[in-house]
C-alpha cells in the first residue's frame, strides 16, 4: 500500500462528511458573484479572493471536533506520521475553497461577461484562498487564545492580499506562497504535539 | 505506564498512573471518572503523551516513535462510530488504507471478525473489527461495556487486551465477565 491511498482515504471520506458544507459555500460564492453583476475585473478579483478566504476559514474550522470526531480519532490512531495527516488533512478544505472560487468565477463570467476573466486574478483568489485556507487550520489544533490569533491572521492575510492585489500581484503571489507554506509546516508540528482529548 | 500523568493547562486530568501488562496479557484497568479512562486509553494508544512519567508499548515510548506504537496497539475509542459509511466494506477499505493493509484481505478478514462478533451493535463491533484487522498485539478498549466480554475474547485470540473503565465497579463487572485481572 502506498501513501496515497491513505491521502486518498482521509480526503474521500472527509470530503463525503463535509457535502453539506461544502455545497454551501459553493452556491453562497456563486450568488455572491451573481450580487455583482456588471462590476469591474479589480472588484471581482477581490470579491473572490475574499469570498474564497471566508469558505476557506469555514471548512477549515469544521475539520476538527463535532462529527468529525470519529474520523479525527481513527486517523490519529493510524500509524501515520503527522505530515502526512497534515498534508491530507489540507487539501479537503483546499478542495472546498477552489470549488468555492471556481463557482464564482464562472458566475462572474456568465454574469458580467468574459471580459472579467483573467488568468492572473483567478489563479492569485485560489492562491489567497488556500494560504488563508492552511493558516484557519492551525487554530483548529489550537485552544483559547492562540486559536483566535490563528483565524485573526488568516483573515489579515486575506484582506492583505486584497490590498496589494492590483499594486503589486506579484508580491501577492509571493506573500501567499510563503504564508501558505509556514501555515502548512506548522499545521503538521501542531497536529503531531496534538492531543485528541475528549472535551469536558 | 510508569509514574504516567496528564496534566492540561496547570490541571491534572489523569493522576499518576502505574500499569503493567505483559504480552497477552489482560487488564481491566480503574480510573478516576469517564474523562480520566478515555485519555489514559489514548496514552496506552500512543494517540496522548503523558506530560510526566512514562509510558511504552513493547519497546517504544509514544512521545518518540508514534507511528511504531500505532502499529503495535489496536484502539477502539467508546463514542459509537455514526454510520457516515455506507457498508462494513467501505468501513474497512478505509482502515485498511489508512494502515496500509491489502483491502481485499482486510474485508475478508473483518468480515470473519463480525461474524465471531455476532450479537453485539455494530455501533461496537464495526471498531472492534475495524482495529483488529491490522492484527495488533495490543488491543486498547475505552471504557468496553461487561456485556461484550465473552465474544471480544473470542476475536481478540492471543491478543493483549487492555480496558479502562470510569469507576472501580465498571472495571470489576468487566473483569469478572472476562476473567482477568483488576
Amino acid at each position: 500500500m502506498t501513501h496515497t491511498s491513505a491521502t486518498v482515504a482521509i480526503v474521500s471520506t472527509r470530503l463525503q462528511r463535509q457535502t453539506v458544507q461544502t455545497l454551501f459555500v459553493t452556491c453562497a460564492s456563486a450568488l455572491f458573484a451573481a450580487l455583482q453583476m456588471h462590476s469591474d475585473l479589480a472588484t471581482h478579483a477581490a470579491g473572490a479572493a475574499f469570498f474564497g478566504s471566508l469558505a476557506g476559514i469555514y471548512l477549515a474550522i469544521g475539520q476538527r471536533g463535532g462529527r468529525m470526531r470519529e474520523l479525527d480519532l481513527c486517523e490519529q490512531s493510524a500509524p501515520l506520521y503527522a505530515r502526512e495527516l497534515a498534508r491530507a488533512g489540507a487539501l479537503v478544505p483546499c478542495i472546498g475553497a477552489t470549488m468555492a472560487i471556481a463557482a464564482y468565477w464562472i458566475v462572474a463570467a456568465i454574469s458580467s461577461g468574459p471580459n472579467v476573466l483573467a488568468p492572473a486574478p483567478i489563479i492569485l483568489s485560489i492562491v489567497c484562498a488556500n494560504a488563508v485556507t492552511v493558516i484557519a487550520l492551525c487554530a483548529t489544533v489550537r485552544a483559547g487564545f492562540n486559536q483566535a490569533f490563528y483565524i485573526v491572521l488568516a483573515a489579515a492575510l486575506a484582506f492583505t492580499v486584497v490590498a496589494i492585489e492590483f499594486p503589486q500581484p506579484p508580491a501577492s503571489f509571493l506573500l501567499c506562497a510563503i504564508a501558505g507554506f509556514i501555515g502548512l509546516r506548522q499545521y503538521g508540528e501542531a497536529l503531531a504535539a496534538w492531543d485528541p482529548i475528549p472535551p469536558v | 505506564m510508569r509514574a504516567a500523568a496528564f496534566t492540561r493547562r496547570g490541571l491534572q486530568i489523569v493522576s499518576t498512573q502505574d500499569v503493567d501488562l505483559e504480552e497477552g496479557g489482560r487488564l481491566a484497568h480503574a480510573c478516576a471518572g469517564n474523562r480520566a479512562a478515555s485519555i489514559v486509553a489514548m496514552m496506552a494508544a500512543g494517540l496522548v503523551r503523558a506530560t510526566s512519567g512514562n509510558v511504552f508499548v513493547g519497546a517504544f515510548d509514544p512521545r518518540i516513535q508514534p507511528v511504531q506504537v500505532k502499529r503495535l496497539a489496536g484502539y477502539v475509542a467508546h463514542e459509537a462510530l455514526p454510520h457516515e459509511f455506507p457498508t462494513f466494506e467501505r468501513y474497512i477499505d478505509y482502515r485498511a488504507a489508512l494502515w496500509r493493509l491489502s483491502p481485499a484481505e482486510s474485508v475478508v478478514r473483518g468480515r470473519r471478525i463480525l461474524a465471531d462478533l455476532e450479537g453485539i451493535h455494530e455501533a461496537f463491533a464495526y471498531p472492534l473489527a475495524g482495529a483488529l484487522i491490522a492484527q495488533p498485539l495490543l488491543l486498547v478498549l475505552d471504557r468496553p461495556q461487561a456485556v461484550y466480554a465473552p465474544q471480544l475474547l473470542t476475536v481478540a485470540k492471543n491478543c493483549a487486551i487492555f480496558s479502562t473503565h470510569g469507576s472501580e465497579n465498571e472495571a470489576d463487572r468487566f473483569a469478572e465477565a472476562c476473567h482477568v485481572r483488576v
